[in-house]
């Protein structure tokens, strides 16, 4: 299967690695991009991941998983400068266009995407994907966010407590 | 936000003192931050709910459900944490289910979400009308607007100055006070 984007880039020696999806789908990524995720970073250090090796990852499926990919291969430049202090607006305005383009996306891939990015400890894409649920919920009145999240319908015991607590705010109602 | 609590936790319990002393104690020192020493506004801060909110609740209609939000507690502290610093954003999010209740009033999460977002709003503020009285002026949209009956201090006859806003020590209950009066701090608590 294809990885998203190969080591071609200016550097020709830039190491790869290989990371196994749970459904059995290779990706060759190069170890910088790789490295984004705490939980590989030592496997890589430890020199893991590289030739015919592979480094399975049970958890994550290859939709998910090149999505993922996705990001780190994108954030990896700006992540090996520390967080690019020297980095231009017009890199980091780029940088900022991508992650909203990237989490416009289906909301069960972007479930998909919270469960990877904090199985693989991917900090930055944690907090992306942490603030796009945060923006779809907030402003919304809680029946409002426990549809938009896919939560069941309450249960009348819920709705009844629910019911409940928001008869205590009796000054909002004016 | 009183309110809120009142609805939300037992109003002895540790973690509803917490909420006032860190919530609402931060936001009041930072609002007061922005007003100079002259200016005869103080300024108050809280949370609310909106009023949509129930009439909501009561039609219970469905639509078709994408796959539930997945993840551990953590995982959903990290999201609440980015909810924007309003009055309604909270209290919304503790209506939402009984898990989300205790994350939203858990200390450890408010002491975060108080750490994150250190620009509160301006909620409003009480403006000296007359000599004898004060009026709280809410300065945000529904529903975070809180109404002005929630913090405006009773008529009294004679004159009274402001002395500020602070948070009833740990322990005590009640809400907000507010020093006003000639020879004696006098405390509004809101109900």
């Amino acid at each position: 299967m294809a990885a998203p984007e190969s080591g071609d880039g200016n550097n020709g020696a830039a190491r790869m690695v290989t990371l196994i999806s749970s459904d059995n789908t290779r990706f060759e990524v190069e170890a910088a991009a790789a490295s984004l995720s705490q939980t590989l970073q030592l496997t890589i250090l430890d020199g893991g991941g590289g030739g015919g090796d592979g480094i399975p990852l049970p958890n994550v499926d290859s939709a998910t998983l090149s999505k993922v990919l996705e990001y780190c291969i994108k954030h990896a430049p700006a992540a090996a400068n520390g967080g690019a202090p020297n980095a231009t607006a017009v890199d980091r305005a780029e940088l900022e266009r991508f992650d909203n383009e990237f989490v416009n996306i289906d909301q069960s891939v972007l479930y998909s995407l919270i469960m990877a990015a904090h199985n693989l400890e991917i900090e930055g894409l944690q907090s992306l994907v942490a603030k796009k649920v945060a923006d779809m919920i907030k402003g919304k009145s809680p029946m409002e966010i426990r549809r938009t999240l896919g939560f069941p319908d309450p249960t009348p015991e819920e709705q009844a407590e629910m019911n409940a607590h928001m008869l205590e705010y009796g000054w909002a109602y004016e | 936000m009183f309110e809120a609590l009142e609805a939300t936790v037992p109003s002895r319990s540790r973690d509803r003192l917490l909420v006032e002393q860190e919530v609402l104690g931060w936001e009041i020192e930072a609002a007061l931050g922005c007003i100079g020493p002259e200016a005869r506004m103080n300024v108050v801060a809280g949370y609310s709910l909106d009023s949509a909110s129930a009439i909501e609740m009561s039609e219970g209609r469905t639509s078709p459900a994408p796959a539930s939000l997945p993840g551990s507690d953590d995982m959903l502290g990290e999201i609440l944490l980015r909810l924007p610093p309003l009055p309604s954003a909270l209290p919304r999010a503790s209506l939402v289910c009984k898990r989300w209740r205790r994350l939203v009033f858990d200390p450890q999460f408010i002491r975060r979400f108080r750490a994150r977002h250190r620009t509160p709003p301006l909620l409003g503020f009480f403006y000296h009308r007359t000599v004898t009285d004060f009026v709280f002026v809410p300065t945000l949209d529904p529903p975070d607007r809180i109404p002005p009956a929630c913090f405006s201090l009773p008529q009294h006859t004679e004159s009274r100055r402001f002395l500020g806003c602070r948070l009833p020590q740990s322990g005590q209950n009640g809400g907000l006070g507010i020093g006003a009066g000639d020879d004696r701090p006098e405390m509004l608590n809101k109900t």
